[in-house]
C-alpha cells in the first residue's frame, strides 16, 4: 500500500494534518491528514472499525470526553487549530455541528429541541428564537410537518423526522461545518431520500463531512470520498474516480465488494 | 455440516412435538414441579399481601373508632396531648413530624440531589466508584446509630447555635425541630443521593452527547440535559426520603426532646407522631381512648405517606412527557 497523497491545501474549511487517535494502545486513527472544501459533502467510508467515525468526531472534538484518548496532530478550522490548548472545545462545536447515527432528541418539545442550541449560548429574546428556530426547521424541510404543533415532544415524531429535526437543531446555531455520522443508517429508504435531498441543499451554505456505510449513498450525495481501512486514509479523490477507477487495490476491492 | 444439519433437524422435531409432550406422561413430572413452584410463589405473595391487609385494616378499624371517641378536627387540630386526662390533641406530632420531614428534605435530599448531578456529571470520574460506595455504606448505618451521633455532636452544636440566635438566657436548646430536620436530612441523603444517581445514569448518553455537540458546556448539559432527563427518578427519590424521614422514629426520639406540646420555635423540645406512639404505647392499655387515639396518629402517618406516594405517581406522571 504506498502512502496515501497529502490532501491538505491551506486554503481549507477544514484540515487534517498528520492526525493520529490513540484509545489506550488501540491507533484508531493513523496520520491521516485531508481537507474538507467549503460547500462540498466529503463522505467517509470504510469497513466497520476502519477509523472514520474516531475520525470525523476529532472535527468537533467530540472524543474529548473519553477517557484515555490521545490526539496527535492537527486540526485546523479556518487555519486555527482547534487542539491549541487555549481553544475551548465548546466554542469549537458552535462553529462545527454533528448529527448523530441514532437520532438523539431531547424529551423536550419540538421548538425547545431546536432552540436549545440558542439558549445554552445566550439567546433569550423569545422573537429571536420562533425567528430562527422557524429558519433552522425551514432548512431542515420540516417546518411543514411541524409548524401547527411545535408544542408537542419532539420524541412523538418518526424516525425520519426525529433525524431531521435534530438537524435542524445543529443547523439552528448556524455552524460553519456540519459533521453526521451515518445518519440515515436507522431510516426506511424514504426518509433516506429526504435527509440526502437536504444535504444536497444543505451544501449550498456550508460544508459537510458524512461517513456513511452506504457507497450508493456517498456516490448520490458527495463530491469526494475518503476511502478509511485499518485507521489509515488509503485513498480520497473525486467521488467519480473513487467509484470508477480508484487507485489503490483495497478501494477497488473494498467497492466491489471483496470485502467489508 | 451433516452433524450441524442433523442437530437442526433434531430441535426443530422436539420443538414440534413440545405441545404434545405436555399431555403425555413423560412430561408430568415437570408439569407436577412447576405446579409446585407456582403454588409456593403464589402462596408467598399471597402471604405478603393479606399481611399488609391485615395490618392496614386494623390500623383503619382501631384508628377510626379512636377518630370517633375523639372527632377529626379535634385529634388533627387540637394542641393539647395528655392521654391521662382524656385529652388528644394531635397538632403538636402533626406539626412536628411534617415540619421535620420538610425540612429532612431540604437539608437532606435537595443538597443530594445536587450532589448526585455532580458527582454523576462533572466530577472526576475515579472518585465516582468510591463516592458510591461510601454512600451505600451510609445508607445502610442504622438509624440508632445516627440518633445517637446526633445525640452526641448535632445537638450540642444546635444549642450553641439556638443561643447564638435567641441570646444566651433564651429558654432555648440543641433539642427541637431544628436538629431533628438535620438528623433526618443527613439521614435521607445518601438514599436520596444513591437514587438519584440510578435516575441520571438511566439518561441515554447520546443526550448528553447530542448536547455537547451543539456547543454546551459540561455544567449546561448537567442540568438542562441530564436533571430534567431524570427528573421523574429524582422525583421519586425525594418522596422516598420524604416518607422516610416522616416515619423514622428512634433516631428523632434521641433529639426531639419529647414534650408533648407545640414547640416555641425550632429550638425547643416537641414531638412527632411516631414518637409520641413509641413514648404512650406502653401505658395505653387496648381498648382504651388513649389507645384507640395513637392508633388514629397511625392512622395519619399512613394516610400521609400514601399521600406523599400518590402525589410522588401524579407528578412524576406530568413530568413524564
Amino acid at each position: 500500500m504506498k502512502h496515501p497523497p497529502i490532501d491538505a491545501p491551506a486554503d481549507a474549511k477544514m484540515r487534517a494534518v498528520g492526525l493520529s487517535v490513540q484509545y489506550g494502545e488501540k491507533v484508531a486513527v493513523n496520520e491521516v491528514s485531508l481537507s474538507l472544501l467549503s460547500n462540498e459533502v466529503l463522505a467517509f467510508i470504510g469497513p466497520s472499525g476502519c477509523g472514520k467515525s474516531t475520525f470525523l468526531r476529532t472535527l468537533n472534538r467530540m472524543n474529548d470526553s473519553i477517557e484515555g484518548v490521545k490526539v496527535k496532530g492537527s486540526v485546523e478550522l479556518d487555519g486555527e487549530d482547534i487542539y491549541a490548548a487555549d481553544v475551548d472545545p465548546v466554542l469549537v462545536r458552535r462553529r462545527v455541528g454533528m448529527v448523530f447515527q441514532k437520532s438523539n432528541p431531547f424529551p423536550k418539545s419540538i421548538f425547545e429541541n431546536v432552540a436549545y442550541g440558542l439558549r445554552i449560548a445566550g439567546v433569550r429574546d423569545r422573537g429571536i428564537l420562533a425567528e430562527k428556530v422557524e429558519r433552522a426547521l425551514t432548512q431542515a424541510a420540516l417546518w411543514d410537518e411541524v409548524k401547527d404543533r411545535l408544542d408537542e415532544s419532539g420524541l412523538g415524531l418518526s424516525g425520519g423526522q426525529q433525524q431531521r429535526l435534530c438537524i435542524a437543531r445543529a443547523l439552528a446555531v448556524e455552524p460553519e461545518v456540519l459533521l453526521m455520522d451515518e445518519p440515515a443508517s436507522a431510516l426506511d429508504p424514504i426518509a433516506t431520500a429526504k435527509i440526502e435531498e437536504l444535504i444536497s441543499e444543505l451544501r449550498k451554505t456550508l460544508s459537510i463531512a458524512i461517513v456513511t456505510h452506504s457507497m450508493q449513498q456517498a456516490a448520490r450525495i458527495s463530491q469526494r470520498t475518503g476511502f478509511f481501512y485499518m485507521g489509515k486514509l488509503v485513498e480520497l479523490d473525486d467521488t467519480t474516480t473513487i467509484f470508477t477507477k480508484p487507485n489503490e487495490r483495497a478501494t477497488e476491492d473494498y467497492i466491489t465488494g471483496r470485502f467489508g | 455440516m451433516t452433524m450441524r444439519a442433523t442437530f437442526a433437524e433434531e430441535s426443530a422435531r422436539s420443538r414440534s412435538i413440545a405441545p404434545s409432550a405436555r399431555r403425555g406422561s413423560g412430561a408430568a413430572g415437570v408439569r407436577w414441579g412447576d405446579m409446585l413452584a407456582r403454588g409456593f410463589v403464589i402462596t408467598c405473595a399471597g402471604v405478603v399481601v393479606l399481611a399488609t391487609a391485615t395490618m392496614i385494616a386494623f390500623l383503619a378499624q382501631t384508628g377510626i373508632k379512636g377518630l370517633t371517641e375523639v372527632g377529626l378536627w379535634p385529634l388533627l387540630h387540637g394542641t393539647k396531648w395528655k392521654p391521662e386526662a382524656d385529652s388528644f390533641g394531635g397538632f403538636a406530632l402533626l406539626s412536628g413530624t411534617l415540619v421535620s420531614a420538610s425540612g429532612a428534605v431540604l437539608f437532606g435530599a435537595v443538597p443530594a440531589v445536587l450532589a448526585a448531578v455532580w458527582l454523576s456529571e462533572l466530577s472526576p470520574k475515579m472518585i465516582r466508584t468510591p463516592f458510591r460506595r461510601v454512600m451505600e455504606i451510609a445508607a445502610a448505618v442504622p438509624s440508632v446509630v445516627y440518633g445517637w451521633l446526633a445525640l452526641v455532636y448535632l445537638v450540642p452544636i444546635m444549642e450553641h447555635v439556638a443561643h447564638r440566635l435567641y441570646g444566651a438566657d433564651a429558654a432555648v436548646g440543641g433539642e427541637g425541630l431544628a436538629s431533628s430536620a438535620i438528623l433526618l436530612g443527613i439521614m435521607i441523603a445518601p438514599t436520596v443521593l444513591l437514587l438519584s444517581l440510578d435516575a441520571l445514569s438511566r439518561v441515554p448518553a447520546e443526550l448528553r452527547q447530542g448536547s455537547a455537540a451543539l456547543g454546551a458546556s459540561e455544567m449546561q448539559t448537567a442540568f438542562r440535559v441530564a436533571l430534567p432527563g431524570a427528573w421523574r427518578g429524582i422525583l421519586i427519590a425525594v418522596f422516598f426520603g420524604l416518607a422516610r424521614a416522616a416515619g423514622e422514629t428512634m433516631a428523632v426520639q434521641m433529639v426531639i426532646g419529647g414534650a408533648r406540646k407545640l414547640p416555641d420555635n425550632l429550638f425547643t423540645p416537641t414531638t412527632t407522631i411516631s414518637t409520641q406512639i413509641v413514648m404512650d404505647m406502653q401505658n395505653a392499655s387496648p381498648g382504651t381512648t388513649a389507645s384507640n387515639a395513637l392508633y388514629s396518629m397511625a392512622l395519619v402517618l399512613l394516610v400521609v405517606s400514601v399521600i406523599i406516594v400518590l402525589a410522588t405517581r401524579l407528578l412524576s406522571r406530568q413530568t413524564a412527557t
